[in-house]
């Protein structure tokens, strides 16, 4: 399985727990697409320079680097404590694993807010996916 | 919300059906001319005259509208269908907010899911539907107030008919098409020895897109006043209105503010409770200048067809006239709401907005009789190079 995929399949699987009505974006979301702003341009056409809060964008960000850590055994203390948490057969995060993922998840640009709220579902879909993680 | 116009979509509508009438000045006017005549029961079979003649003419428009409509929709994102589940989850979060009449449309919504910014347009010109951003369809299934308000003024454009503006679009595209397939019979067949040369038909068209592209502005510029109005209506909250046009999407490019209002103004009709729909100086002045070409064609035209279609231009520029008069009493009340009370006609200055339009049209008036009392065999050059030299100056007063 290639990273592209992995990034998605982690991600559709967060999202199903945390924004289930977000799945919809995702097999179309592409970063660097001129997209931004399209469907209020034209005749009759409206719309706002903000933006719905969505986590999407932040977990595909949060697991490609997470991802990319991993791959390059990366020194960083908070890579290190989720890696380690992944390697046991332990489901439910330590405090100090949640504080690592919570802090990647608002490095990712995620709000702290909802950061929170996403803790446990990715600690969740890290830990099912350990296995494929290890392959990277 | 006191003192904000009330009828606000009866107006829009009432706007359309005005403008169509203007388009066929002497199929609406000729058989109530004929009512004036000797055989007054003749207005019968002229209304039927009247039918026949506008009925195909309408089924063209209709259909370069179409074909304008699905070429101005090859430009955009394609759309999806919006999954089921979170369509229901969309449309009762709607109805709950605007009603049981919102459900067909929020039903047959698509999306643009790869765009995560708000916002939305309208497609399609025999059946209007909703197109959303991803980020706008996740903000109406959350019950976001400004992904609401976005809804509530595209839900307006569908409720005033506004898919006619590219009808409009597409009657500028039947007269452009029009001219020149008639131009390559004429040079094929050599019917008409006093037919155009390329040099003029190129002038005269590029004339015409002139005129109608500054009528077609602000056609589609007012919709947008209507749009804002009627969508505050539907939402009940004008401070959050003026809040998002504050963060409203700036239009940018050559065509940025062609379609659209400025922000500014758009926020200045808010704070003056849309008197812009009130006076409508713009069509004030149109009427005006319309009428009086009518009037000019009819008292001095030679040719008397050419003499007729004055006298019926000019009657229906004076009815439209008198209508927009009476617009204010129309529409709601307010301070300007008397027809001739001091703010409800267009104020004198170099630089006002009235002034600059009212010096555009009767300008584009003048260039046109100039033309056909100089060249009357082919006035199409002297209409290009006056009409742009109008254009320009009227832009440089702003």
């Amino acid at each position: 399985m290639n990273k592209a995929q992995l990034v998605h399949d982690l991600t559709a699987k967060a999202l199903e727990q945390i924004a289930p009505e977000e799945l919809f974006l995702l097999a179309d979301y592409d970063p660097t697409a001129a997209q931004f702003g399209a469907t209020s341009k034209g005749p009759q056409g409206f719309g706002a320079e903000t933006a719905i809060a969505l986590a999407m964008p932040f977990l595909i960000k949060f697991f490609e680097k997470f991802i990319e850590k991993l791959a390059a055994n990366a020194a960083d203390s908070t890579c290190k404590k989720i890696a380690g948490y992944l390697a046991t057969n332990t489901k439910a995060p330590t405090p100090e694993v949640s504080d690592a993922i919570r802090q990647e998840l608002i490095a990712a640009g995620l709000p702290p807010g909802k950061a929170d709220q996403a803790v446990s579902a990715v600690a969740a879909v890290l830990h099912s996916q350990r296995a494929v993680l290890a392959k990277t | 919300m006191t003192g904000f116009p009330q009828r606000v979509t009866v107006l829009a509508r009432v706007d359309w059906l005005l403008l169509i009438a203007f388009t066929f000045p002497v199929q609406i006017v000729q058989p109530f001319l004929l009512l004036f005549s000797p055989r007054p029961l003749l207005f019968i079979g002229g209304i039927i005259e009247s039918a026949i003649q506008i009925v195909p003419l309408v089924i063209f428009v209709c259909v370069m509208a179409a074909l304008a409509d699905a070429l101005l929709g090859a430009f955009r994102p394609a759309t999806k269908d919006v999954p089921q589940v979170l369509s229901d989850r969309v449309t009762a979060s709607l109805v709950k907010q605007f009603g049981e009449p919102v459900r067909e449309i929020a039903c047959s919504m698509r999306a643009i899911p790869g765009d995560l910014s708000l916002g939305a347009h309208v497609r399609g010109f025999f059946r209007p539907r909703l197109v959303v951003s991803g980020g706008m369809l996740m903000g109406l299934a959350r019950g976001d107030r400004n992904a609401q308000a976005i809804l509530a003024h595209e839900l307006a454009h569908v409720q005033h008919h506004d898919r006619m503006l590219i009808a409009f679009v597409g009657m500028i595209v039947f007269e452009v098409v029009g001219r020149f397939i008639k131009f390559n019979v004429n040079e094929v067949s050599n019917v008409d020895p006093d037919s155009l040369g390329v040099g003029s038909l190129i002038g005269l068209t590029l004339y015409q897109l002139t005129v109608f592209s500054v009528l077609l502005s602000c056609v589609s510029r007012y919709r947008e006043y209507y749009a804002d109005a009627r969508a505050i209506q539907l939402t009940h909250d004008v401070d959050a209105y003026r809040s998002l046009l504050s963060s409203g999407a700036r239009h940018k490019g050559l065509l940025g503010n062609f379609f659209h209002p400025s922000i500014s103004d758009r926020l200045d009709a808010i704070d003056q409770q849309y008197r812009v729909l009130r006076t409508v100086h713009f069509w004030k002045v149109y009427w005006l200048a319309a009428g009086s070409v009518g009037f000019l064609q009819w008292r001095f035209a030679e040719d008397s067809f050419v003499s007729y279609h004055g006298l019926c231009g000019a009657v229906m520029a004076a009815g439209l006239l008198v209508f927009e008069v009476l617009r204010p009493l129309l529409i709601g009340t307010g301070e300007s709401s008397r027809p001739f009370s001091r703010g409800a006609w267009p104020s004198i200055g170099w630089t006002s907005r009235g002034f600059r339009y009212g010096f555009m049209l009767l300008g584009f008036t003048v260039v046109v009789v100039f033309a056909d009392m100089v060249s009357p065999r082919d006035p199409s050059h002297i209409m290009a190079v006056g009409g742009a030299v109008v254009y320009v100056i009227s832009r440089s007063m702003k």
